[in-house]
């Protein structure tokens, strides 16, 4: 028989239980004292969910505040990981609304783990349809909630190029915008990326509180901070202007830019083909974007500011200007042309028989070219680039488009690139002074030049901004910039001359084109293209004495400059100066001159 | 029988039970106030079962410890048999055969077991003849523990076996077991737990033969301990597969929680959000987020501390331990007091029952022990467990204030 106390026993039992009660209270004192900081944000996490509203996005107007992109409410579902996956039924019912197959839906949900809370975007502007389903069957979609989105909705499908889109932001672009994160809509190109932080407006916070099914129970009003939406942009387009240049070039490839010479404005820029607008405005369907990709006619491409052209004979007012400011010819100058050049080899003129003896302003009238190439030839390349520079051509406008080009000027530094140090002939001269060759321009560029010339020197930064208005009242005004270029006035006055004479003189390359009610000035181009037909190009201003709009056009592979863009180009023109109500130069009998113009028109 | 000398009664401990039970009414209401049609219902019901509990732990404190003394082997007879009932006869319909029925309301017959257990056990260890020193008489001890226990396993209900097993340990202890003999009873659990990793193992087999060499236990002895730890351990991996995938889960889910956020774990990691946050001095009764947004699982059952925590912060839970550590010192006391070796061995054997339910439970609510689903003595919502713990503490009440009589 084993003796034992029995309360010593006992005092073990109690001793053992002072420990455990030690280890809890230890093991509380740890949680609730040491740690607490720590589990109190876990349960803020937990029941504090931060919902975000959604600005809304601002309008865009032409200059006259006619809304061409304005919003639509849209809906996007999302799930938080963490509450989908307490309630297996909630991916089957979604595969159900969504109509994609479970896995794929739980892969996307849980890309970032199931522990978090953060919500992932599922689908982007569900129907209505859907939109009543879900919430018919909230009970059985743990996690699930509907968020408004701005969608863009185009009142009038023009100028999709310049307004650009918006969609998600990528990863690449949460660098430019810190304060935005995954699953928020920005722009993604045009206007609508350019002028993103101006557009989105100021996103606001709600704080919810929610229970562990994710429903919401109440709000915490003191915390929240409203959404303040975005306002009114104007545009310098002219919703009038822009719509018929889009019309004008319907079934054409090419590009149009119209500006106001003063100031820049862009009062018109189109570029065809075109696309749908409304394609990028909701969800955007990969075969819709491949077809786009796809396409040989690149609708994608914004011609306007992305393709380089040759100038062609547009061009040739650069040349004169070099060669009169280089001392080389006045405006009584005479050229003897026989119908060709010869330097090396043969260049032509495009008037086989010759023009005979011609002055300078006759030469751009009728667009002479042994007169340009005897410029060019005396000019040389060095001169000559140093005047395109001049006219800004060889580098970016400065436009508030993105990714325009700069196109290509042939100077000196270029061509020892390309042929090797003074491998390349004098010649080239020749040919760069009718503007062919290696430069390239673009429509823009163009445009830009041709203002120069309307205004005797006023270089404009083109920009299609001009204010933006807040709902506050504040404004911000696009301020232009204007420098003048350093070229004497009596040398615009030839080039001008010239330029008037090639609508108004008897020889004028585009004399048909002749308007009775204003002066309309430009200069016609046709380039050669060795993979096709010409392309078709045509600078103009107006009106004469005090030109409000300078316009350039560019028709890929239509035939002459004359023919096929000077009549866009004088159709847009006369119609901006109706606009602008430009008084006209007499008062004939309406009814004749409108058929006598009609009579004029060759197409 | 004399009710009316209460001077005679242990106030400590009626004040440290009522003050619990108030406490728990209170916290329950709070928990389940965010249930528009709970907070009546639930409520009351648990109102009333305090009030049958109440007259239950009166009842029991009145009858005298020879009465249940002689009928300790009757009543461990009739609950094995009502547990073999439930297994026969009980609706699986839960996954778990627990619950008998009477007249609408249901009942878990594993609670009055641990009573039965107890009762059946102390007469055993405190008889005359009975030899502690002896490794037969032990195991007349382990037989005894076995019958119920095994029963409740095959219900399966792993929580109530653990108790019994607990029960046995404590009551082992209490009637002078020596310690050599309760190294090797409990050897073979630790060598389960150990079979987790080789590491495990090694430190495991290390400290018992350190251990078996300080109590001096015989090389044949121990070398036939060994290999059957060593069996055991290897016996695990296979009995594991034999679990049910809730039981194997949970006890994954003990080790890391994080692993299973939604499941189990999800109850673990909320419950000590919901404690941590409380801090000091508590969120407030009823503004506990955690409970009030149902973050936390059943709260008002399993969970009902995490509660306390969350609400009434470390002062609060101070408060509540330190009730629970007054009712256990009360307890041992009135075992120390008791003139009879069964008596003393019954109020050691419901204390330290008692004490391993709170040590659980609370525990688990903390992430210290696994999610087992053994309820808080007093506070958890529930008839049957709140019915056995009053019994119980009318069992200790009983013998305390017949302190001076000889009893068996």
């Amino acid at each position: 028989m084993v003796n034992y106390n029995l309360t010593n026993r006992l005092n073990i039992l109690l001793g053992i239980s002072v420990i455990l009660f030690l280890i809890l209270w230890l093991r509380l004192f740890q949680l609730q004292i040491l740690e607490s900081s720590v589990y109190q944000e876990k349960s803020e996490a937990n029941s504090i969910r931060v919902v975000e509203e959604i600005p809304g996005r601002g309008l865009i107007c032409d200059r006259h505040g006619r809304v061409i992109v304005e919003n639509r409410p849209s809906y996007s579902l999302s799930v938080i990981p963490l509450e989908a996956s307490r309630n297996p039924n909630t991916f089957i019912e979604l595969a159900r609304i969504v109509n994609r197959p479970v896995s794929e839906i739980e892969e996307q949900v849980f890309q970032h783990g199931r522990q978090s809370y953060q919500p992932v975007k599922l689908a982007r502007d569900i129907d209505f349809e859907l939109l009543a389903a879900g919430k018919a069957r909230a009970l059985d979609l743990a996690g699930v909630s509907y968020r408004f989105e701005p969608k863009r909705f185009y009142a009038y499908s023009v100028a999709p190029h310049t307004l650009g889109y918006i969609a998600e932001i990528s990863e690449s672009e949460k660098k430019r915008f810190p304060h935005k994160k995954a699953g928020d809509i920005v722009g993604k190109s045009g206007v609508e990326k350019k002028y993103e932080d101006m557009l989105s407006g100021q996103k606001g916070y709600r704080y919810m509180i929610v229970n562990a099914l994710g429903q919401i129970t109440g709000e915490l009003t003191d915390k929240c901070i409203p959404a303040q939406n975005s306002g009114k942009m104007y545009l310098t387009i002219d919703l009038d202007l822009q719509l018929l240049a889009e019309e004008l070039l319907e079934e054409k490839r090419g590009a149009i830019v119209a500006l106001d010479p003063h100031n820049g404005e862009i009062l018109a820029i189109a570029s065809s083909p075109k696309y749908d607008p409304e394609i990028f405005a909701g969800v955007l369907r990969s075969d819709d974007w491949k077809m786009l990709q796809d396409d040989p006619e690149v609708p994608l491409l914004h011609r306007a500011t992305q393709s380089g052209y040759p100038a062609a004979s547009t061009f040739k007012m650069v040349t004169m200007t070099a060669a009169i400011e280089e001392g080389l010819v006045d405006e009584n100058y005479v050229e003897n042309c026989q119908g060709s050049y010869y330097f090396g080899r043969t260049y032509h003129c495009f008037k086989r028989d010759g023009h005979g003896r011609i002055n300078p302003v006759d030469a751009i009238e009728q667009s002479c070219d042994v007169f340009f190439y005897r410029l060019g030839h005396m000019l040389g390349v060095k001169k000559l680039a140093k005047y395109m520079r001049i006219y800004g051509f060889g580098s970016k406008t400065g436009i508030d488009i993105q990714n325009e080009v700069k196109g290509n000027l042939p100077d000196e530094a270029y061509l020892d690139k390309r042929y090797g140090e003074g491998q390349w002939s004098k010649g080239l001269a020749i040919n760069f002074a009718i503007g062919q060759g290696e430069l390239l321009v673009t429509p823009l560029q163009l445009a830009r030049y041709c203002g120069i010339l309307a205004t005797k020197g006023k270089s404009c930064t083109p920009h299609v901004f001009k204010e933006m208005r807040h709902p506050d009242g504040t404004k911000i005004n696009y301020t232009s910039k204007v420098t003048s270029v350093d070229i004497q006035l009596s040398t615009f006055d030839i080039l001008r001359e010239g330029m008037l004479k090639v609508i108004e003189g008897e020889n004028g390359t585009a004399w048909w084109l002749k308007d009775e009610r204003w002066h309309i000035a430009g200069k016609t181009g046709t380039a050669q293209n060795p993979h096709g037909e010409d392309h078709a190009l045509f600078i103009g201003f107006a009106p004469f004495d005090d030109p409000v709009i300078a316009v350039a056009v560019v028709v890929e592979n239509a035939g002459f400059g004359s023919t096929h863009a000077a009549p866009i180009a004088v159709k847009l023109m006369t119609r901006y100066l109706e606009i602008c109500e430009i008084p006209e130069l007499t008062k004939p009998e309406e009814t004749t001159l409108k058929m006598d113009r009609s009579g004029d028109e060759l197409q | 029988m004399n009710f009316s000398n209460l001077k005679e009664w242990d106030r400590w401990l009626l004040f440290g039970t009522f003050a619990l039970i108030i406490f728990g009414l209170v916290v329950l209401f709070t928990a389940i106030s965010g249930d528009e049609e709970g907070i009546p219902h639930l409520f009351k019901r648990q109102l009333l079962w305090a009030g049958i509990g109440l007259v239950l732990m009166i009842i029991t404190a009145a009858i005298s410890p020879r009465v249940h003394f002689a009928f300790a082997y009757l009543f461990y007879g009739l609950s094995c048999l009502i547990l073999l009932g439930v297994l026969i006869w009980g609706d699986p319909s839960k996954g778990a055969a627990r619950w008998i029925g009477i007249g609408g309301i249901t009942f878990q017959p594993s609670e009055p077991a641990k009573i039965a257990l107890v009762l059946a056990l102390a007469r055993l260890v405190s008889d005359k003849k009975f030899d502690p020193g002896r490794f037969t008489h032990l195991l007349r001890i382990i037989a005894l523990t076995f019958l119920p226990l095994a029963l409740v396993v095959a219900q399966p209900d792993l929580g109530t076996s653990i108790v019994f097993a607990a029960v046995f340990i404590f009551i082992a202890i209490a009637a002078g077991t020596p310690f050599s003999y309760l190294l090797i009873l409990v050897s073979p659990i630790l060598a389960a737990i150990a079979s987790i990793n080789m590491i495990a193992m090694t430190v495991f087999l290390a400290l018992f033969i350190l251990i078996a060499w300080l109590l001096k236990i015989r090389l044949g002895l121990l070398t036939l301990l060994i290999v059957a730890n060593l069996g055991i351990s290897l016996a695990t991996p296979h009995l594991w597969n034999q679990l049910k995938p809730y039981q194997k889960s949970r006890l994954v889910t003990f080790i890391r929680p994080e692993d299973d956020p939604k499941g189990t774990g999800y109850q673990v990691i909320q419950s000590k959000v919901a404690v941590g946050s409380g801090g000091l001095t508590g969120k407030g009764l009823g503004d506990g987020s955690q409970t009030q947004l149902k973050f936390l699982p059943e709260q008002h059952t399993d969970f009902i501390f995490s509660v306390v925590g969350e609400e009434l912060g470390f002062v609060g839970v101070t408060a509540a331990l330190a009730l629970f550590f007054l009712v256990v010192v009360r307890g041992i006391r009135a075992a120390i007091t008791s003139k009879g070796r069964y008596s003393a061995i019954v109020c050691a054997g419901i204390t330290s029952m008692l004490t391993f339910h709170i040590f659980i439970n609370i525990g688990m609510t903390v992430g210290l022990m696994p999610v087992t689903g053994l309820p808080l003595p007093l506070l958890s919502y529930g008839g049957s467990f709140l019915w056995t713990v009053m019994v119980s503490i009318g069992l200790i009440l009983g013998i305390q204030r017949r302190w001076k009589e000889y009893t068996p």
